[in-house]
Formats: C-alpha cells, sequence, structure tokens
C-alpha cells in the first residue's frame, strides 16, 4: 500500500480532504477495540486488508478491499480514486506539502528507499520509509568532537542504523540482532568532522539475511562545546533477496539518509 | 613549507565535506516518491475521529492483518 497507491500524487489528491489513519497487525486479536468493531463492520468477508471511509460523524460509509484485480499500481490508484469519489465526502484538493515526521525534541530522522538493482518493477520497496527517534546520551558522546581522529563502534550508533532494514520482510520483527562494523571520525573544516565505515548487518527473518553498506557523515559542531549541532549522513547498501516463487536471486540497492532534528 | 601544507590540508578536507555533502544531498528522495507524506495523518483511528468531528471533516482508514498470510509472519501483508 504504501509503495503503491498511497505514495502517488493523485491519491494525495483524492485525499486532501481526508484525515488519514491506519493499523497493521497479525490479527483481529491484536486490535484496539474501535479498531476491531470498525473491521467487523466493513469486513465480514475477512480479507486481509480493509479501507474504510467515515464521515465526520464517524458513520462507516463505504469500505473496500484495494486489490481488484491486479497489483499494477495505476491500476490500483484508479480503483482507489473511484472508491474515494464514490463516498462523496470531499471532492480532491492540491496536494499538501510533503510533512515528514520528527521526534519531539533533539532526535535523528532516518530514511531508506530501495530499488531492485538489475531495473526490476517490484515498487512495494519503492517509497521510502522514515523513521525518527529521539537522542540519546550515549550517541552525542559517541559523537563529541574528535580533537584527533578516533574510531567510533557502529554498535554506539546502533538505534539509528538499525534503521536500515528492508520494509515488507514480513518473517522478520525488524530486529537486527547483529550490526558490526567500526567507523573513523576524523576532524575535517572548521568545527566539523567526518564519520565514515562499513557497517554489516544480519535480520531475523528465517535466512537469517546478512548485508552490509558504507555509511558517510559530515557532523558540525558549536563554536565551544564537545557536542554536534548537526549529523547528517548518507548510506548505501546492498540487500540480497530470494524469490522463491520465480527461482531467483535479487538484490536492492539500499539508498539512506539521516539528518538530525530539528534541522 | 609548513604553511604550504597545511593549506593542501585544508583544501583536501574542504573537497572531501564537498564530496561527502553531494552524497547526502542525492540521498534524499525527492518530494515526488514522498507521496505518502502528504497525507494528514492522524496517529490512530480514535484520533483520526476525534479530529474528524472537530474539523467537519472525513476519514480514511486502512487496517492490514495476516488473516490470510503464513504464520510466520510478524506483521499485516498486503
Amino acid at each position: 500500500m504504501r509503495g503503491g497507491p498511497l505514495s502517488h500524487a493523485d491519491i494525495a489528491g483524492a485525499l486532501q480532504p481526508f484525515i488519514v489513519a491506519c493499523w497493521n497487525g497479525r490479527s483481529t486479536e491484536e486490535m484496539p477495540a474501535d479498531v476491531r468493531e470498525a473491521w467487523l463492520a466493513a469486513n465480514p468477508g475477512g480479507r486481509n486488508i480493509s479501507c474504510m471511509i467515515f464521515d465526520p460523524k464517524g458513520k462507516l460509509v463505504s469500505s473496500f478491499w484495494p486489490i481488484p484485480d491486479t497489483f499494477e499500481v495505476e491500476s490500483l490508484v484508479r480503483f482507489m480514486k473511484g472508491k474515494i469519489a464514490a463516498a462523496g465526502l470531499g471532492k480532491p484538493g492540491p496536494k499538501r506539502e510533503v510533512r515528514l515526521p520528527a521526534a519531539e525534541g533533539p532526535g535523528v530522522r532516518v530514511i531508506l528507499k530501495l530499488r531492485e538493482a538489475r531495473g526490476g518493477k517490484i515498487f512495494n520497496y519503492r517509497a521510502p520509509v522514515v523513521e525518527t527517534m529521539k537522542v540519546e546520551e550515549g550517541e552525542k558522546k559517541a559523537l563529541r568532537y574528535p580533537e584527533t581522529a578516533r574510531e567510533v563502534p557502529a554498535a554506539d550508533l546502533r538505534r539509528w542504523l538499525e534503521q536500515f532494514y528492508p520494509p515488507a520482510i514480513m518473517d522478520s520483527s525488524g530486529e537486527v540482532p547483529k550490526l558490526e562494523g567500526t567507523l573513523t571520525l576524523t576532524a575535517a573544516g572548521k568545527r566539523q568532522a567526518i564519520l565514515k565505515g562499513e557497517v554489516r548487518f544480519q535480520l531475523d527473518d528465517r535466512a537469517a539475511t546478512k548485508y552490509k553498506g558504507t555509511l558517510e557523515a559530515i557532523v558540525t559542531y558549536g563554536e565551544n562545546g564537545p557536542d554536534y549541532t548537526s549529523f547528517r549522513a548518507a548510506f548505501e547498501g546492498m540487500y540480497p533477496k530470494s524469490d522463491a516463487k520465480h527461482n531467483r536471486a535479487m538484490e536492492f540497492k539500499m539508498t539512506g539518509l539521516i539528518e538530525s532534528t530539528p534541522e | 613549507m609548513k604553511n604550504l601544507i597545511l593549506l593542501l590540508a585544508l583544501l583536501l578536507q574542504d573537497g572531501e565535506i564537498a564530496r561527502v555533502e553531494g552524497r547526502i544531498k542525492a540521498s534524499r528522495p525527492p518530494d515526488d516518491e514522498l507521496g505518502f507524506y502528504r497525507h494528514d495523518w492522524a496517529p490512530s483511528l480514535k484520533d483520526a475521529k476525534a479530529r474528524a468531528a472537530k474539523e467537519d471533516r472525513p476519514v480514511f482508514f486502512v487496517a492490514v492483518t495476516n488473516i490470510s498470510g503464513p504464520d510466520t509472519f510478524f506483521t499485516g501483508h498486503c
């Protein structure tokens, strides 16, 4: 959904009048009571996904399974637009500005996108994923201004780096049990430093998939004091995935970004 | 000579900063890939409905489960 219709410009326009929310989990047992109640009313056939449209008073007006025939994105978008229009609850409007989430207070935002390395057509990986978190003292300490170049274990920035895992790996909890590597932090320019190195990952999916990437960051410091004021990093890696259905191995290029917030 | 070496070192550092800056800029997805973040998101159905009543606006809600998937999945799937 994220990689297809919900990221499409036409759906951004169609949903402009709406407040949008979502829920993801394994079963109805995990649902909050209000979600379960809506689900049972909207989805008597028991399919895995339900899109629901409520009027401003909270009454369920329409519900539908969003995959009518094919997974082709334009087809999904046309179908969804039609369903939204049919509810008659608001005309499409100009697209809203992009608003990326941010933690409250000093934090970081981690953005990751994937592309099939050989120009394939899998779209569900394409929409960037954005995660945010507050910064912790250990992370600030790890990035203190390097009077002399020093090594920084990748594990010191684990909470940030472990977000570089591909979405839609449903037999993984999202945990990264192994994260290794050594980065170097070297002063460069006026009150700036460069952090760079290789990071190696292993997921907890059935294949215990291993992958790796390189990170390079510009860390900026204030005039006085050792703590950073800005952190911006680029990450590039390659994620291997097997396609059992078509008996082939695939590779996805991972492109990541970490930026401190507020900007 | 010492000043020349220092100048060269500073120029190399500036070049390195510029190179990494270029990588960082290239890593940021353009807005046309971030359509998902153009929506007016609420953190839950309950919050969405509360806002909807206050703002006189409709709600679009997506629920994704693993009802038809293998029992090894941790999340919903679509």
